[in-house]
């Protein structure tokens, strides 16, 4: 019994948290609204990102690349027809001809991310450790460059703008939610519990028989849709994009979101995203300059840096995360 | 007069799973001492524990009467505490006089020739000094692991398994040789599977098993085959 | 048809970058040897002591490259003291993740510092007599590459020597196969460790004082770009043992020189691309790296 109710707080408390930063962001001013969306974004890429690195366990700095093909497909393919030829020249003609809703927009996103996770992953998946780190990050590498020098899929090195805007939160909130159901059922799946084996004894999982080669790439393949999906959002709540924002930075900052959480939960992504976009957005306008009973005024690029020593001291100190790595269960009562 | 190496109530445990209990456990000077035990009964961890390279949950390791606990496994080597690993980890890639200069880092003193002591007790390592030690056989590699713990010229060697893999001509040959070392003045505690073979040969043999200390035999019990089970299966 | 593009003048500039990028593969690989650590902060040690030459620019010459070599020799040791040594018992991904931030945090910090004056980037020109071009045999070779090449080969020299030779060589060799069993027989770990992280910072100032000469502006991302195709080539040649990540490191700073010199600029567009996926090949048919022997127990294969 006890462990049924466990699972459904595991489940409530993320979708809790979400709901009440998109209510939040309902409430507050014009300014303030990007910060709450930035956090639903974040929380969608993080636990996108944590499907994978979070259940097998495997270091990958390449994530953020299907995140980039999501948002840029999703972008491209909703620019209104009569602007495209202008903003986008050189485009193929089926791309510069057409175009599809938001909705389907986002099914887009998640399927380009997916297929391009499972391809990657065929050769990629059968690497761990410093391997994987080096092959993810090249992946990443190697979109950033594709996107960036490629005009026939897209704007190349400008910005991809005039993607209709989602304004309001529900977009927003709605997509982070489904995010986070699906890496639960995920999580809770038979495919989700033999990844998590492989996680933790790779040599045990294989003598009873569970391929880690396939488990890894479910669980990449369904990141990547994940991510991709997650592109979509982000690129409908900017209105554009450019491959710069989902480059190393954006790389390093979801990482430190999923680090600082917690890597091995659900729970953990979902605080570590919440947690590290509050400190950002705070520490960005505290750069600016704010009064929180005094004057706070940072100078330019402290942001960066204190999230970047956050980062090393969590990691060094507690590298389980906030959350220590786990879900959130009901408190215990104690009969002794 | 004092044991050289000591072990009081020593506990140690691997997270949850206790690998040692209680164990009290004494080399005196000049002692060749053996523990014996079944697999997992916690040998190699006792060892472990006395070379720093896993921290007692309770109990002390005492030598020469002063503790050790809490020191690392360096600077427990360079005070004179030497073991001979499980495995012999022998460095393949350098060559046997590397290896034995090796030992050289926790000597205390510096004598005419450090290597001598090696090169005696086991001349076939001279003839090898430049060859790779990779390209050893298994018990020429356990000499060369035995001659690189004597080099350090240590008050109290540990060996962990030094038969493992030996044909029994070979552990004829290791065995004497500790016996030497013995005579020489250098206490040991000798972990073995082989029990009847270090029952016989040890001043000493201590049985472990299930994480505890069982019973004591000297070499008279060698030959005492139900004495021998009983101290395994009780 | 590549062949043909590529000239003298090409493979003398690749040797030079080979060159460079050698040291640092070497800077790296004595880290990961003893400590099992991939510092991916190895490119700010490099930015640190430019920064140092660039700010130090009205002082002589001599004065300018000791500041350099005091300020990134401290700030690796600093780091090894703050951030490795805690980290030690660590996995090798919380490890790899923890120098990415530190990477992060630096190059931030060196921002801030920048931007104080209103511009991102300072000349560090001291040494800027040394771009200048020499003829040999009809080739344009510049100073800079030839001291490059012979820094290289005298630190690489005396580095294997301080290995072969040496009783510290011996123990940091010994440490690289099996530290535990080094400090069995009473192997300092942390005289090893920072011996190599003081090694690896030398090499980091010499090559901060190379690239300044070609590169005189310096700007946070200083060495960043060249720091990930290092980590890139080490890898790929095989960071398990010191001498494989060296050439891996050479051998990809030779083949981009020669790639960036033999194909015209328009054509070199996709080239990360193209080495990227090169690099995803080498990995997955051998993960230990290109030159390694068998397989290695530091990369597992599924």
């Amino acid at each position: 019994m006890r462990r049924r109710a466990d699972t459904w707080v595991a489940l409530a408390a993320p979708m809790l948290l979400i709901v009440v930063v998109g209510i939040g962001a309902t409430f507050v001013s014009r300014a303030n609204q990007i910060h709450f969306l930035n956090a639903l974004a974040a929380v969608a890429m993080v636990v996108a990102i944590y499907v994978f690195v979070g259940t097998s366990g495997v270091l990958s700095f390449g994530q953020i690349s299907f995140v980039a093909l999501g948002a840029f497909a999703a972008g491209v393919m909703t620019v209104p027809v009569d602007s495209k030829a202008g903003v986008l020249p050189d485009l193929y003609p089926l791309l510069r001809d057409h175009t599809i809703g938001n909705v389907p927009s986002l099914a887009l996103a998640a399927v380009v991310g997916g297929v391009f996770a499972f391809l990657v992953g065929l050769p990629l998946m059968r690497l761990s450790g410093l391997a994987a780190g080096i092959a993810t990050f090249a992946v990443l590498e190697i979109t950033h460059n594709l996107l960036r020098e490629w005009t026939k899929i897209g704007p190349g090195a400008t910005t991809l703008s005039l993607v209709p805007e989602t304004t309001g939160a529900l977009q927003p909130t709605v997509g982070a939610l489904l995010v986070v159901v699906v890496a639960f059922a995920y999580q809770h799946s038979p495919l989700g519990r033999k990844t998590r084996a492989t996680r933790e004894d790779p040599a045990a999982a294989q003598a009873v028989g569970i391929s880690v080669h396939r488990q890894r790439l479910w669980a990449f393949t369904l990141s990547g849709a994940l991510c991709g999906f997650a592109g979509g959002l982000l690129v409908h709540m900017l209105g554009s994009i450019t491959t710069e924002q989902v480059y190393l930075e954006l790389t390093f900052l979801t990482l430190a979101m999923l680090v600082v959480g917690g890597v091995t939960s659900l729970w953990g992504a979902v605080v570590g995203a919440l947690a590290v976009s509050g400190l950002d957005s705070l520490l960005g306008n505290a750069e600016d300059g704010i009064s929180v009973g005094f004057t706070l005024n940072l100078p330019e690029g402290s942001r960066l840096v204190i999230l970047g020593a956050l980062m090393a001291l969590m990691l060094i100190l507690r590298p389980s995360g906030i959350t220590g790595g786990r879900e959130l269960r009901l408190p215990r009562r104690r009969t002794t | 007069m004092t044991a050289v190496l000591e072990l009081r109530n020593l506990d140690v445990a691997y997270g949850s799973v206790s690998a040692v209990r209680r164990l009290n456990l004494e080399v005196g000077h000049g002692e060749l001492v053996g523990l014996i035990g079944p697999n997992g009964a916690g040998k190699s961890t006792t060892l472990h524990a006395i070379m720093g390279l896993v921290p007692p949950a309770a109990g002390d390791v005492l030598f020469a009467g002063q503790s050790v606990r809490g020191r690392t496994p360096e600077s427990i080597a360079r005070a004179g505490i030497a073991l001979v690993p499980e495995g012999r980890r022998i460095f393949g890639e350098l060559s046997v006089e590397e290896n034995l200069r090796l030992g050289l880092a926790a000597r205390r003193r510096n004598g005419a020739d450090p290597l001598a002591a090696a090169y005696d007790l086991f001349p076939m390592l001279a003839d090898f000094r430049d060859r790779q030690a990779g390209a050893l056989s298994g018990g020429q590699q356990q000499q060369l692991a035995i001659g690189r713990a004597l080099v350090a010229a240590p008050d109290v060697l540990l060996l962990d398994e030094p038969s493992l893999g030996l044909s029994p001509t070979l552990v004829d040959a290791v065995f004497g040789a500790l016996t030497e070392i013995r005579d020489r003045g250098v206490s040991i505690l000798l972990v073995e599977q082989r029990a009847q073979r270090t029952v016989a040969l040890a001043d000493r043999t201590y049985v472990l098993a299930n994480a505890e200390s069982r019973m004591t035999l000297t070499p008279a019990d060698a030959n005492d085959t139900d004495k021998m089970i009983q101290a395994y299966l009780a | 048809m590549i062949l043909a593009a590529v000239d003298a003048q090409t493979l003398v500039d690749a040797i030079g970058l080979g060159a460079v990028y050698a040291l640092m593969a070497v800077g790296i690989g004595l880290v990961f040897g003893v400590l099992r650590l991939v510092n991916f902060a190895y490119g700010q040690l490099v930015m640190a002591g430019a920064y140092t030459l660039a700010f130090t620019s009205g002082w002589p010459v001599a004065g300018g490259i000791a500041a350099c070599f005091v300020v990134v020799i401290a700030l690796s040791l600093a780091m090894e003291r703050a951030v490795f040594r805690p980290l030690r018992t660590q996995s090798p991904a919380v490890m790899l993740v923890t120098t990415f931030a530190v990477a992060f945090l630096l190059q931030n910090i060196a921002l801030i510092l920048d931007i104080r004056d209103g511009t991102i980037g300072e000349p560090a020109s001291s040494l800027v007599q040394l771009n200048q071009v020499v003829t040999i045999g009809g080739v344009d070779v510049r100073k800079v590459t030839i001291l490059a090449v012979a820094v290289a080969v005298v630190a690489l020299g005396l580095l294997a020597l301080l290995l072969a030779r040496t009783t510290i060589g011996l123990h940091m060799r010994a440490a690289s196969a099996d530290f535990r069993t080094a400090r069995l027989l009473g192997v300092r770990a942390n005289t090893v460790i920072g011996v190599a992280v003081l090694l690896s910072g030398v090499l980091a100032a010499t090559v901060a004082v190379i690239l300044t000469v070609q590169f005189p502006l310096v700007s946070p991302d200083f060495a960043l770009r060249e720091t990930i195709v290092v980590l890139v080539g080490v890898v790929v040649g095989g960071i398990d043992r010191l001498w494989t990540a060296t050439l891996g490191g050479f051998a990809i700073g030779f083949a981009t020189g020669v790639i960036n010199g033999a194909l015209p600029t328009d054509k070199t567009v996709f080239l990360p691309s193209a080495v990227f996926a090169l690099v995803i090949l080498v990995l997955v048919l051998r993960p230990a790296g290109l030159f390694a022997r068998g397989r290695a127990a530091v990369v597992d294969r599924v």
